[in-house]
């Protein structure tokens, strides 16, 4: 009996400090976490876009399921002319966060920038079906520009055809 | 019942230290005053109840009276960083870092943070970057304490080695006059006469009567009290007042460690609280340490202060004891209310006080 009360109180105590050293792991990044955003708005502020980029790319990297950070990165890069990898970053928090209309029809209107029609399409699509109607403007267009280079395509194959 | 013991034990030592000194008792506590840890209590009461903004106002209070007891300085950065008050989050992180600095790990970030929302970026880039390190290369605050208290613990012993070695080869005479090696520290008053030279000539005294001695034993002395005989020490008193020397109680027992009371009326509050304006002191002949009496020591009214003169009086803790209160480090804790004292203290306080 004496030995199981004794068994019982070492293992609540080591459970206990497990937990203490778990929450000091935490913290630890924790502290990361917020010193790098402090950073991130430093250098936002003070328009030094490459170190601002740094701090987005280690902010991501120790908390990588963020899709409002992944999504705040991807609109610096785009508005500082990045719009490649912000593409990226758009599709990686549409990833990270399915059900978000915005970023679904925020990813349509850059890929409808960049005439990647059908993406737009299936961006804007996913953006009807997460948040109803209201995307349906944008999506009818995406898919007018759609079929308006398919027909584009297609009547150059055919004069491509008709000269052989 | 001996096995719900053991139980309760182990669990006890898993379960956090609640600090004692959080109580709002009437105890002394660490801030060594009733009145400070009253305040410092009420002000911890209103934190844990969620009233930050009260609660500033009772660690500001406290902060008033002892602008040296780090605890009120991390009592109200927390309170200010709940209310985004970073103007005193800055001031709070300064003050920490000056009073204990190793602390350094636990404040740099809001420091930090609160220089960003000052629109210091620089600095704040700065401070953020070495909180950063801190982390990298584990630095908490217990480790530097550690530390510290290590470094500590050696002076202490090289003083103590010291003292030893001097008393070895020279051994000490009876005296009550400890010197000053260094120009900031003031002269403790155990003359016939108070102190009414300027406090830093010590030379001319020591080479007079009692206060002549082996000068090995004096500077081991001098390292230990170097820092409780100094005005940047005496500044932590709980009360700090300009007052007139009255006139004593007279009695036939004063003698050399059993002092009278003399009266002064209070002229100005440099710090602290409100007190009657009729001040009883207890009037020391010496410092604490010294306990013995020069030869041939009598007591006589020309040991007293003129009637009439000006002194600053420094008072450790602002609760009466047997009727009277007692100065800070005895005798030291009267000093002559001279151009030059009055300009030190006023200096320091400004300094303390713009932290």
């Amino acid at each position: 009996m004496k030995l199981k009360l004794l068994t019982l109180a070492y293992l609540i105590s080591s459970f206990t400090m497990q937990n203490i050293y778990a929450s000091e792991s935490e913290s630890d990044l924790n502290k990361r976490i917020r010193i790098h955003d402090i950073l991130l708005k430093i250098y936002l502020a003070k328009h030094q876009i490459k170190l601002a980029i740094q701090e987005y790319q280690i902010l991501l990297k120790l908390s990588p399921d963020n899709p409002a950070l992944e999504y705040a990165f991807a609109n610096y890069l785009y508005k500082n002319n990045n719009i490649k990898e912000s593409i990226i970053h758009y599709r990686k928090a549409c990833e990270s966060a399915p059900d978000n209309a915005d970023y679904q029809a925020r990813l349509g209107s850059i890929l409808l920038y960049v005439q990647d029609y059908d993406g737009a399409v299936s961006a804007y699509t996913n953006a009807c079906r997460i948040g109803g109607a209201r995307f349906q403007p944008q999506l009818n267009s995406a898919m007018q520009y759609q079929a308006q280079k398919r027909a584009a395509a297609t009547a150059e194959a055919n004069a491509k055809k008709a000269k052989e | 019942m001996k096995h719900l013991y053991i139980y309760l034990l182990f669990t006890l030592m898993c379960c956090p230290i609640v600090r004692a000194d959080q109580s709002t008792s009437d105890a002394v506590g660490d801030t060594g005053s009733i009145t400070l840890t009253r305040i410092y209590g009420k002000a911890q009461e209103l934190d844990r109840l969620g009233q930050h903004q009260a609660a500033t106002i009772q660690y500001k209070k406290a902060i008033g009276i002892n602008p040296n007891f780090v605890d009120f300085y991390i009592g109200l950065c927390k309170c200010a960083i709940e209310q985004k008050s970073w103007s005193d989050v800055s001031m709070c992180a300064q003050n920490i870092f000056r009073l204990d600095p190793a602390l350094k790990p636990d404040y740099t970030i809001d420091y930090g943070e609160a220089l960003y929302h000052l629109g210091k970026y620089d600095e704040a880039e700065s401070n953020l970057k070495t909180a950063l390190t801190y982390i990298d290369k584990n630095i908490t605050s217990e480790k530097l304490h550690k530390e510290i208290q290590a470094k500590t613990d050696k002076e202490q012993m090289a003083i103590t080695k010291k003292i030893q070695e001097s008393q070895m080869t020279n051994p000490p005479i009876a005296t009550t006059q400890p010197q000053a090696p260094f120009n900031q520290i003031a002269q403790p008053v155990t003359t016939s006469q108070p102190n009414t030279e300027n406090t830093n000539s010590t030379n001319a005294e020591a080479s007079n009567g009692f206060h002549t001695k082996k000068r090995s034993s004096e500077d081991a002395q001098s390292i230990v009290n170097k820092y409780r005989l100094s005005f940047e020490s005496a500044l932590k008193s709980e009360c700090i007042l300009l007052a007139q020397y009255e006139g004593y109680v007279k009695n036939d027992d004063i003698r050399f460690n059993h002092p009278p009371q003399a009266n002064y009326h209070i002229k100005k509050f440099l710090k602290g609280p409100p007190l009657n304006p009729s001040l009883p002191v207890r009037y020391d002949f010496h410092i604490p340490k010294e306990t013995d009496a020069p030869p041939n020591w009598k007591f006589s009214a020309d040991k007293m202060p003129k009637p009439g003169s000006l002194w600053i009086i420094f008072i450790e803790n602002a609760v009466p004891k047997h009727g009277m209160y007692e100065t800070y480090e005895g005798s030291y804790g009267r000093q002559e209310a001279n151009d030059d004292n009055l300009n030190k203290i006023y200096d320091l306080i400004d300094k303390s006080s713009g932290q």
